[in-house]
């Protein structure tokens, strides 16, 4: 077996973000391809490190320095997992972007795309706080830089959507920041490990202090209510693929990094869940309801996606296996389906030259195979049986059951909840199938690179729906991991 | 403490500019001095009254010496302090251009 | 080879399943293909579940589906086999009666594809054998059957998506009920859990047993959920209507029987508290089914629109369904489960008979039909015996299930249920007059002189159907036979059948014998013909315009309300007209509208402006901080 160091998995991607610029001067349409085949290195790279991971945690450690004192990657199977998901999704959108992207400019959109994936893989992987500051920049300024990638018509709103994101997202790094500055004041340490096992001893205040920073740093980034004011703008502005990779890649290693933060530093601080369970319902229910009376696609998609990251919050909040399993799986589903579902509302956007959901119309008509697959994605997020959201559903319910009374709230709010949800999303399905269209012409599919990635996620949605199995053996390690907490992971270093 | 203070007054001046300034230069001015106040409090955390340089030459005592992990953890943060505020008003100047206004009130098309 | 190795459930379902498939595929190429394709895949289901009959089968179904490692199971018993030999029975008839009702309609594909899906979940819901498929299959079933209603078109938009909600929210609360059975007990396999139910706290049956009995009420379209029924039965295409009126409305009350009696169990049910001897759950369900069945028919009398009315006919009979089913008397199951057998043969004939004439005369206005019984005589007959069989007029075999469970009722002395099935079986009565004489009997009206019974595919499963209602009617031992090996298998004393003709009913009232019955009966009905055949040459026949207008000449318009039938029980209406108004649909209307109100609301949280969510992150920070300082 070939080991590759997870570090190469950044390093690569940063490198390539200085060469592709550079060789686009000699030979133009290099960009494409030098992107293309950094994120098959890292898809192998990611592949290569689950299957590692699933044994035994794999532990890299940069320069020589060992932790506490270097900075360590750190890939269990939960990071490992997730390190694949984006380098999937971040090849499968790989696919689906030409024809959003205009010539010309596409050397700067491929480097910073592969920057993107880099970031966001650098934050699922690191070991050390600051560190994990340090990729969250590099993957938000690379996501506010695509976000403002538009040109045309759509550059108002992308433009728009760019500096509400670059204001609240700096505001979410300054106070990130000055959680960690907090709590290296409070333990003097910033391996993620040693500060897990250093925490318990440490000031209570300031380490509480610290925490409330970390939420609200965090938070910002995994779309938590009220801090998510930016998403539906960013989603509703950015060119498709952005959208996907935001909804895919993005938003769920920010929520990653919340859900290490407190869940491995904190050692699952009881207090901290609680806020985390209270918000998480209110994003679920304030997104979902958002949603409802909706008349423009991506905005709906949108807040169906901070509803979502609403739904996350409360399965990892739930603390308990069966509900963190139950979490997971959302949060793959989610990041799988909303994918395909940007991707078929990009489509369908790109054909009408519209957002809005009355002309979708009959487009079962129009663009058969597309609405097919958009409607595997709606299915699965509705949580239809023999789809993914229908697993992670009744896991999660199952997991709330187990904690008692309250618990059966939560459920009962959940489903309440998803139930907006299919209402919404049933009424999207229907217009596309069962109205008539008021233009009976057929629209051009897209192209097959761009069908690709997108029967390949719905081949994903089915998969999850029918044989779990398969995901519950790289997910329930994962769920272990974060239960059991950094500390033994790493001896305590 | 004074520097606690310092960066205290200096995040609470980049709020206060980002929550009453409607002109979005001035937000990203109250961004970039919040910035600022992060790295005080960083450095601060570090700084011992009279220490040296964190380089261990002979008859430097490590409790003499400033603490240098702040330091690094600054830089870096200097960097990426000066390349979002950079971007944060290249995008003003094409809010500028689409608006014809930097009043963060009238560049709401996309709500609800 | 031994066939008989293949008469399992789980073949029964990945028969229809690959065959919705197949006949998908095949059908998009050639009609000819689709219709025999699914005539042959349902009738080689309704095959194989007949000849499961007295099987007891219990197999996984899959290994493990979830992280704790849950099995599924399908099998078969008395219970379910009584339901799925009525399920089977009457999807391969509506196939066969939709091919001519929905040729050239919008997604005829589809039609034929979903209805064997819906076949398939159906059947799935009753095979299953644990908590996690009988969900999977009756979401299955709720999808389908929502699918089936759409096709349609846009005028059925608002009832599918109704009926989705309702039925969505009621999976919802089955599923928060299951959840709990599941996390409290560590399994989901039916006999494992009806083995630890002994013991269980009373608060805890109470709770997961009414959050699951919600799922049913809403697909038995029961009392505060009924209000999809009526709009989803009448807008759903007229070849799926009898589906889903006379099968798919069964399913609810097998839910029912299946969680009160086979799960919880009747000892443990009386010991969530009893009511005169009926468990107080069993009477709750028993009073809902009864108010249920009286409001409906209210609601039936009234309609002038025949589908409608048929639907709300359908809701009141799934009450009588219900009130069986609760009261749990030897006597009520027996009868509940008669009812439902019933139910599915005369609901489906008359809805068959509707879609029939309404694709005749292209409008679902009972006012603007009339005398159709000499033009269509097979259709009117079939419909005539399922109408007496609906009014539980004797000498049908719905009366013999009324019966059974007014005698019940009156047995345990409810002085509430019981009146309330008196007076909506008169009510019932009074709409089913009204089918028969607007639509059959009176003068043709002209654009209707020509009309004739419809084809054979039509008339063959509406005759089949109504001879069997006619035959149980002389023999009601074979169908209670069945009965009571269902009722003895859900711990339930079994009814007594005697023999094929004659069933004792309790020991205290005696015994009834159909044979003897029918025989009087159509003695009677000879005399009364051959009176009718005498007197009736004096009468005359005159323009449907007549009665009102004496001959004068005018133009006929329909709105006016000359027909008869137009405004029919006027003074009943009179009576309960300011209780009528008061529908539930509006409440459930007004919540939703209130909610999307609400969400118009919290939607403007998202101001559009950068600096209002600046001030949300400072809030939320601040909060925090207070929270941290003082709580934490």
């Amino acid at each position: 077996m070939v080991n590759i160091d997870p570090t190469l998995m950044i390093g690569i991607p940063l490198f390539m973000g200085f060469l592709i610029p550079s060789v686009a001067i000699v030979w133009k349409n290099s960009p494409r391809y030098l992107a293309g085949f950094t994120i098959l290195f890292n898809l192998i790279a990611s592949t290569l490190l689950l299957i590692r991971s699933l044994n035994a945690p794999v532990i890299s450690v940069l320069g020589g320095w060992q932790p506490p004192y270097g900075i360590v990657f750190v890939a269990g199977p939960l990071g490992s997992m997730l390190a694949l998901l984006i380098s999937s999704m971040t090849m499968l959108t790989w696919f689906y972007l030409p024809p959003h992207i205009k010539e010309g400019n596409e050397t700067k959109f491929y480097m910073l795309f592969i920057l993107l994936m880099a970031g966001a893989t650098g934050m699922v992987l690191t070991g050390d706080l600051f560190n994990l500051f340090v990729f969250t920049e590099i993957t938000s300024i690379a996501s506010f830089s695509l976000l403002a990638y538009s040109r045309g018509k759509d550059e108002k709103e992308a433009v728009e959507a760019t500096i509400k994101y670059m204001i609240i997202g700096s505001l979410s790094s300054a106070f990130f920041l000055i959680g960690i500055a907090l709590l290296y004041g409070a333990t003097g340490t910033l391996n993620m490990a040693d500060l897990a096992s250093k925490i318990p001893s440490a000031n209570h205040n300031l380490v509480m202090m610290a925490l409330a920073m970390i939420i609200t740093g965090l938070g910002i980034e995994a779309e938590m209510f009220p801090l998510n004011g930016w998403t539906p703008d960013a989603y509703t502005g950015a060119t498709h693929p952005v959208s996907v990779m935001f909804a895919s890649v993005v938003v769920k290693a920010g929520f990653f990094a919340l859900i290490r933060v407190v869940f491995l530093i904190f050692g699952a601080a009881t207090e901290a869940l609680q806020i985390l369970m209270i918000f998480g319902l209110l994003t679920l229910f304030v997104g979902e309801s958002s949603a409802l009376r909706q008349t423009d696609l991506k905005r709906m998609l949108a807040y169906s996606s901070i509803g979502q990251m609403g739904l996350l919050l409360v399965a990892f909040s739930l603390n308990n296996q069966t509900a963190l399993v139950g979490g997971l799986y959302a949060m793959l589903n989610h990041a799988i389906a909303k994918g395909l579902l940007f991707m078929a509302a990009g489509s369908f956007i790109f054909a009408l030259g519209t957002r809005d959901i009355s002309a979708l119309n009959g487009m079962g008509k129009r663009m058969p195979v597309t609405s097919a697959l958009f409607t595997i994605g709606a299915f699965s997020i509705m949580g239809l049986p023999f789809f993914g959201g229908f697993i992670s559903k009744i896991v999660i319910i199952a997991g709330s059951m187990q904690a008692g009374t309250e618990g059966m709230l939560v459920a009962i709010l959940i489903l309440s909840a998803s139930l907006i949800e299919l209402v919404y999303f049933l009424r999207v399905v229907h217009r596309i199938w069962m109205r008539e269209p008021e233009d009976d012409s057929r629209l051009k599919e897209a192209p097959f690179t761009q069908m690709f990635p997108m029967i390949v996620l719905a081949a994903f949605v089915f998969l999850m729906g029918i044989y779990p199995q398969a995901f519950f053996k790289v997910l329930i390690p994962a769920a272990q991991e974060l239960l059991r907490g950094l500390g033994t992971m790493i001896g305590g270093a | 403490m004074i520097y606690y203070m310092a960066a205290a007054f200096l995040i609470a001046i980049g709020i206060y500019a980002l929550m009453l300034k409607k002109n979005m230069i001035k937000m990203v001015i109250g961004l970039s001095l919040m910035d600022s106040g992060v790295n005080l409090l960083l450095i601060s955390l570090g700084y011992i009254n009279g220490g040296t340089a964190p380089i261990l030459l002979n008859g430097v005592k490590p409790q003499e010496v400033v603490d240098p992990l702040p330091q690094a953890l600054v830089l870096t943060n200097v960097v990426i302090g000066v390349s979002v505020t950079a971007l944060a008003l290249s995008v003003i100047i094409r809010v500028y251009k689409h608006y014809k206004t930097l009043n963060s009130d009238k560049v709401r098309d996309m709500k609800w | 080879m031994d066939y008989t190795a293949f008469i399992r459930p789980e073949y029964v379902l990945m028969l229809l399943f690959a065959g919705a498939l197949i006949t998908y595929f095949a059908g998009k190429y050639s009609s000819m293909a689709r219709y025999s394709l699914s005539l042959l895949f349902s009738g080689l289901a309704l095959l194989m579940v007949a000849l499961l009959y007295g099987k007891n089968t219990l197999s996984v179904w899959t290994p493990s589906i979830t992280p704790n490692g849950i099995s599924m199971y399908v099998g078969t018993n008395p219970l379910t086999w009584f339901f799925a030999i009525i399920l089977a029975s009457l999807s391969f008839l509506t196939i066969m009666y939709s091919i001519p009702i929905m040729k050239g309609k919008r997604m005829e594909n589809w039609f034929y594809t979903l209805t064997l899906l819906l076949m398939g979940s159906m059947l799935g819901v009753v095979f299953s054998s644990d908590l996690l498929s009988f969900f999977i299959f009756w979401e299955m079933m709720t999808l389908s059957s929502y699918l089936l209603v759409t096709l349609a078109g846009k005028r059925s938009d608002k009832a599918a998506l109704n009926y989705m909600i309702l039925s969505t929210m009621g999976a919802y609360s089955m599923l928060t009920g299951i959840t709990m059975l599941y996390v409290h007990f560590g399994t989901t396999e039916f006999s494992l859990l009806s083995a630890q139910i002994p013991g269980t706290p009373v608060n805890f049956l109470w709770l997961s047993l009414g959050l699951v009995a919600v799922g049913f009420l809403v697909k038995s379209a029961a009392l505060p959920f009924y209000v999809w029924a009526a709009p989803a039965y009448s807008e759903a295409p007229d070849g799926f209507t009898p589906l889903f009126s006379g099968a798919l409305s069964k399913l609810g009350a097998y839910g029912l029987f299946l969680f009160m009696y086979v799960i919880v169990g009747m000892s443990a049910l009386i010991g969530m508290g009893s009511f005169r001897g009926v468990s107080s759950f069993g009477y709750a369900i028993a009073l809902l089914g009864s108010i249920t069945a009286f409001i409906a028919t209210l609601y039936a009398i009234r309609e002038d629109d025949i589908k409608r009315l048929l639907a709300y006919s359908s809701v009141s009979q799934v009450g009588y369904i219900l009130m069986g089913l609760g009261i749990g008397t030897s006597l009520s199951v027996a009868g509940s489960l008669y009812h439902a057998l019933n139910h599915a043969l005369f609901k489906t004939v008359l809805f068959m008979g509707a879609g029939a004439i309404i694709q005749l005369t292209g409008t679902r206005k009972m006012s603007e039909m009339g005398g159709l019984a000499t033009r269509m005589p097979i259709t009117f007959l079939t419909m005539l015996i399922s109408i007496f069989s609906l009014a539980a007029i004797p000498m049908t075999s719905g009366f013999g299930s009324k019966w059974l469970i007014y005698e019940a009722a009156i047995n345990k002395g409810f002085v509430f249920i019981a009146p309330l099935a008196f007076v909506a079986s008169v009510g019932s009565f009074l709409y089913s007059f009204r089918l028969l004489q607007a639509v059959f009997l009176g003068q043709l009206p002209d654009g209707l002189k020509d009309a004739k019974d419809p084809s054979l595919l039509v008339t063959i499963p509406m005759i089949a159907l109504t001879s069997i209602t006619v035959l149980f009617a002389i023999v009601p031992g074979v169908p209670l036979g069945a009965i009571a090996s269902a009722e003895s298998y859900m711990g339930i004393q079994p009814i007594q059948v005697d023999s094929l003709f004659y069933f004792r009913i309790g020991n205290s009232f005696g015994a009834y014998n159909a044979l003897v019955v029918m025989t009087i009966l159509l003695f009677a009905m000879l005399v009364a013909m051959i009176m009718f055949a005498f007197a009736g040459s004096k009468s005359k026949k005159v323009d449907q315009h007549d009665t009102y207008l004496s001959g004068e000449i005018y133009e006929h318009h329909s709105d006016l309300g000359l027909h008869y039938a137009a405004n029919f029980y006027r003074p009943i209406e009179r009576m309960f007209e300011p209780y009528l108004r008061l529908r539930l649909e509006r409440t459930y209307d007004a919540f939703g509208r209130g909610y999307e109100l609400l969400s118009e609301g919290i939607r403007r949280v998202y101001s559009g402006d950068v600096q209002t969510y600046v001030y949300y992150v400072i809030g939320f920070l601040g909060m925090l901080i207070i929270l941290a300082g003082w709580w934490w």
